[in-house]
């Protein structure tokens, strides 16, 4: 479990992240939305430590993450996976090398089972036999699977996905969603999906908070989302003409 | 201002190095790595250097000792002293922070700004002591023995290049070199060699590791890696001449 309490963060007297507090639960997907500038990324990077809030705190299970010292926080780190935006996955290396590297920097295992962790670990997002490939020749969707082959390497508690369908086809995107989702159950690890895909959100949040100009202004499930008052929440979900029509047109039934 | 500022940060950044290993494994084979890059990859361009700044160097020192009562064995002690104080350490470091200055910050400002350093850091990796680390101690294992071959290649440059043009035969040209040769100079070309190594490495890992941005400010990043580093040789040459000599 991860939970955030009162959390802000301030860039240049600018304050992006207003008191914010929320809860993820393991075994689900949470999903942080919201629209361009809205705080996402920052909250995203607050969460996995890259930057420090400049008050409220963040747990893990019990432990206030930034209240840790540095051998605390490593130890926590080890049990993070995280899926870049545009996968991070490292140049110099091949596919195979970028799920072995985690491994072979922190696990006590023998050689032999790095590498049957590797080849489980690409057969689980449907890789398989692609260990010597070379990331140039990666195509998006690859370059996602690799990023989460890598994530969850180690077997991580937390799983924190950053945009994980931007650049991709809606039938690739999908596909990651359910990959994501299908791990989260089957490991029931914490999942946190950083996203403004509407697609996705429906699909696979379980959980979801809404983020707006560095405010949470709205949490629940994608079950009520749609029957939500919050003006800010509704003009986001339904940003395009033919969502509000068909939104007026179900209303309208409904009424 | 400003310049506390990045000194500040150059120096916290440089703290980060000193922390133990989460392998020491993979950090000996990133070491291997780098010195194979730094050293092996810079011999082509360090022998064409100092075989060319010896030979001209030669025919330059020939032309301004006019007098005929000047022995021509001191064209050798000059070459050969010219090469060990200033041509083999100074001027194969400048060509160096060109070539590995812009080489370091330019790797390490692209992982930076396609997120790979922030996925090593969320792993728990000290990035600085993964990516710098290593590439700091390569230079300074690898650059003082490309000057000694700078230096050596420079000084023979100047001697065959005498023997063939006439200018100063070879047995004149080793009388002069070894009669001027103190072992003190070669320490101090050393001093040298070691610190312009650490300033080429450090300032260009500090300048690949802050960018922020995209490609353009990669490239920016690169060009201020060289500059400064240059800037930063020719400044450290003076004040450890001023200091030592």
């Amino acid at each position: 479990m991860i939970e955030i309490q009162s959390v802000t963060k301030n860039f240049r007297q600018k304050t992006v992240l207003h008191r914010l507090s929320a809860r993820f639960e393991p075994g689900h997907v949470s999903m942080i939305i919201g629209s361009s500038g809205s705080g996402k990324s920052v909250l995203m990077k607050i969460l996995v430590g890259l930057f420090a809030p400049d008050d409220g705190h963040v747990f893990y299970g019990s432990n206030d993450f930034f209240n840790l010292d540095i051998e605390a926080k490593t130890e926590i780190r080890k049990q993070i996976g995280m899926l870049f935006q545009n996968s991070a996955l490292f140049d110099s290396l091949n596919v195979a090398q970028n799920v072995l590297f985690p491994l072979q920097m922190f696990s006590n295992h023998t050689a032999r089972q790095q590498l049957e962790r590797v080849n489980h670990c690409l057969e689980r997002v449907g890789l398989a036999g692609t260990n010597h490939l070379h990331t140039s020749q990666l195509s998006g969707g690859m370059r996602k699977r690799v990023g989460i082959a890598r994530a969850i390497a180690l077997e991580p508690r937390y799983l924190f996905c950053d945009e994980p369908n931007s650049g991709l086809d809606p039938l690739t995107s999908i596909k990651i969603d359910e990959l994501i989702r299908e791990i989260t159950l089957e490991s029931g690890i914490t999942t946190v999906v950083n996203s403004h895909d509407m697609n996705s959100v429906m699909e696979i949040g379980d959980h979801i908070c809404f983020l707006f100009q560095g405010r949470m202004l709205w949490t629940g499930s994608k079950s009520n989302i749609m029957e939500t008052d919050c003006q800010e929440l509704n003009d986001f979900v339904f940003a395009t003409s033919f969502l509000k029509q068909i939104r007026g047109r179900s209303k309208g039934l409904a009424g | 201002m400003i310049f506390f500022y990045h000194l500040g940060r150059y120096l916290l950044l440089l703290r980060r190095l000193f922390k133990k290993p989460e392998n020491r494994l993979l950090y000996g084979q990133e070491l291997i790595r780098q010195m194979y890059s730094i050293g092996v990859g810079s011999i082509g361009i360090v022998t064409i250097i100092a075989v060319f700044s010896g030979a001209v160097t030669t025919v330059q020192t020939a032309y301004q000792l006019i007098s005929g009562w000047i022995s021509k064995s001191v064209i050798g002690a000059i070459v050969s002293d010219s090469s060990l104080l200033e041509l083999g350490p100074t001027i194969t470091s400048l060509v160096l922070a060109g070539k590995i200055g812009s080489s370091i910050a330019s790797e390490i400002g692209t992982m930076r700004v396609t997120e790979q350093i922030d996925a090593l850091e969320i792993m728990g990796i000290n990035a600085p002591g993964y990516l710098i680390g290593p590439k700091i101690l390569a230079a300074l294992l690898t650059i003082p023995l490309l000057i000694v071959l700078s230096i050596s290649l420079c000084t023979a440059g100047g001697m065959v290049v005498g023997e063939l043009t006439g200018i100063v035969p070879y047995t004149q040209f080793v009388e002069g070199a070894r009669s001027t040769f103190q072992t003190y100079n070669l320490i101090f070309s050393m001093t040298k060699a070691i610190t312009f190594s650490f300033l080429i490495s450090s300032i260009s890992a500090y300048q690949g590791y802050y960018v922020e941005g995209g490609s353009l400010e990669v490239g920016k990043a690169s060009t201020m890696a060289v500059v400064f580093s240059s800037v930063a040789i020719l400044v450290a040459d003076y004040v450890l001449a001023q200091l030592l000599l």
